[in-house]
């Protein structure tokens, strides 16, 4: 069997701080872990209590538990979710998280002591790294979703999120008897430009006729890629009416804006807009299919147009 | 083993003063006025005790086993939709982001030490008014099916039934602790009340 030195070295080389309070929370034992993790020595901890060793310690909930430990022998734990930590051990080299301060997972035990004194034993594990790696899991997680919805190109919102948010908006729509336009957008002689000057200057084009027609827009509107240079505007809470104002300033903005180096006029745009109300039902691939209509109606009467269904 | 009116009363009295107390420690760490109280108490054996419990499918259990003057386990029990309800009235919904499996180690973590609080503040209460010692050993966190948390123990087992409403800022929500003493333990609680109530007069 293998002989230890004593009690104190496995708790010395224990990867948790391990503290010992009495009654008065007097830190009787203090490991190398925490030596090691807060700088402060265990001949300095040891006879002190903990407000000693940081000035602002006050941690109500760490205290009641002491003293609930010792009054009654049960144990109890803190944990991370909701106490964050229990010690402000700082973390020293700071990763791109930011956290200032080790986050904690506290168990406290009852101990006696020699005398038959009753004490607290308090083990403290750091869990700074699941934390981390749960928000960064997180932030990655919202990141996937958002980008599942998005045009990469352009970075407005894509077909597949249009389909799923003009369910819930027509839905919407019916119970509060509020009307919806929407705008189908279409790039004129996009095509040529492709053909004579190249795709990277068509993603150029398409991505500053997006930043042109974002401003016409409100922030509640939401502005979709359809596919290639076709666009798609909801206006919630819009009559037809005010859709085709919007797409006039769409198509004048368009029309005045000298797009990726283009002089202005030289780059247009034709607009279809149709709407749905309460009156006037329609489902969300007629709402769209009528737009679209109206679109091809602009292009043939001679492009840079908003046409309407009236 | 039937209780007079007036046991009962004793016993839903200390369990108030047990939750009030687990309540103040939960406004604390919580930063929220909560309120505990208990509605209802039930003293029985343990095959009545699981007709009278809620018919859930799936619960969120916390329990801590019960040594000393007493023997038995302690339970917190939540229905699994009260207990996420729970965590997130007193939590809010910062904790919702994320993965499934992610969302449930909060959901675990939260409801543990909840559990631990409510559990040791009652039975302290328990303990000191009656003049007893019981200790009790480490949270366990856990769900299961509500008829599980009966199935091991002996036919002579009393139940303890105690509801529990926790009203927070956001919402109330109800759970069950359930204690469970063996027949001797049980014994032993009826001659404590009695002393207790003795004592009163």
């Amino acid at each position: 069997m293998l002989e230890f030195t004593s009690y104190k070295d496995i708790c010395d080389n224990t990867p948790l701080g391990i503290i010992v309070l009495d009654r008065v929370k007097k830190i009787h034992y203090w490991n190398e872990w925490l030596e090691n993790m807060t700088t402060i020595r265990a001949e300095n901890a040891i006879g002190k209590a903990l407000c000693d060793l940081y000035p602002d310690f006050c941690h109500n909930r760490f205290n009641w538990a002491v003293d609930y430990v010792i009054a009654n022998k049960s144990p109890q734990i803190l944990s991370q979710a909701l106490n964050h930590f229990v010690l402000p051990i700082s973390i020293r080299s700071r990763g791109r998280h930011g956290l200032p301060v080790m986050q904690q997972y506290v168990q406290i035990f009852p101990m006696n002591g020699k005398n038959g004194e009753m004490h607290a034993i308090v083990f403290i594990q750091d869990v700074t790294e699941s934390v981390i790696r749960s928000s960064e899991y997180a932030e990655l997680m919202q990141k996937l979703r958002e980008d599942s919805f998005r045009d990469p190109l352009t970075g407005i919102f894509n077909r597949r999120f249009m389909w799923d948010w003009l369910l819930l908006q027509l839905k919407r729509n019916e119970r509060e008897k509020k009307p919806l336009a929407c705008m189908m957008l279409d790039l004129d002689h996009f095509k040529r430009i492709n053909d004579t000057y190249g795709h990277e200057k068509g993603d150029e084009v398409l991505k500053s006729f997006v930043e042109v027609t974002r401003r016409c827009l409100r922030n509640s509107d939401v502005f979709v890629r359809y596919g290639g240079e076709e666009f798609v505007a909801f206006l919630p809470d819009n009559e037809l009416l005010q859709g085709i104002h919007t797409a006039q300033r769409v198509r004048e903005s368009i029309a005045a804006s000298g797009l990726a180096s283009f002089k202005p006029g030289e780059i247009t745009c034709s607009i279809g807009v149709s709407s749905w109300n309460y009156d006037n039902p329609c489902t969300g691939e007629d709402l769209l299919r009528n737009a679209d209509k109206h679109l091809y109606k602009a292009k043939n009467n001679g492009r840079n147009q908003v046409v309407p269904v009236l | 083993m039937k209780l007079t009116e007036s046991q009962l009363d004793t016993l839903k009295e200390i369990s108030n003063i047990g939750v009030s107390r687990a309540a103040t420690q939960l406004s604390t760490l919580l930063n929220d006025e909560i309120v505990m109280r208990v509605p209802e108490i039930y003293f029985l054996p343990v095959d009545e005790a699981v007709r009278l419990m809620p018919e859930y499918e799936n619960v969120s259990v916390v329990y801590q086993d019960l040594k000393g003057d007493f023997s038995g386990r302690a339970h917190l029990v939540f229905h699994n939709d009260e207990s996420r309800l729970l965590v997130h009235a007193l939590i809010g919904t910062a904790f919702t982001q994320g993965s499934e499996d992610m969302r449930r180690l909060y959901e675990t973590e939260t409801m543990m030490e909840i559990g631990n609080i409510v559990i040791s503040t009652c039975i302290s209460t328990f303990a000191n008014l009656l003049k007893n010692e019981i200790v009790l050993t480490t949270p366990t966190y856990t769900e299961l099916h509500v008829s599980k948390l009966f199935d091991r123990w002996p036919e002579d087992t009393v139940s303890m039934i105690i509801e529990t409403t926790l009203c927070a800022s956001k919402r109330d929500v109800t759970g069950t602790l359930l204690i469970m003493l063996t027949i001797g333990s049980a014994k032993n609680l009826l001659i404590r009340i009695a002393d207790f109530c003795q004592n009163i007069e």
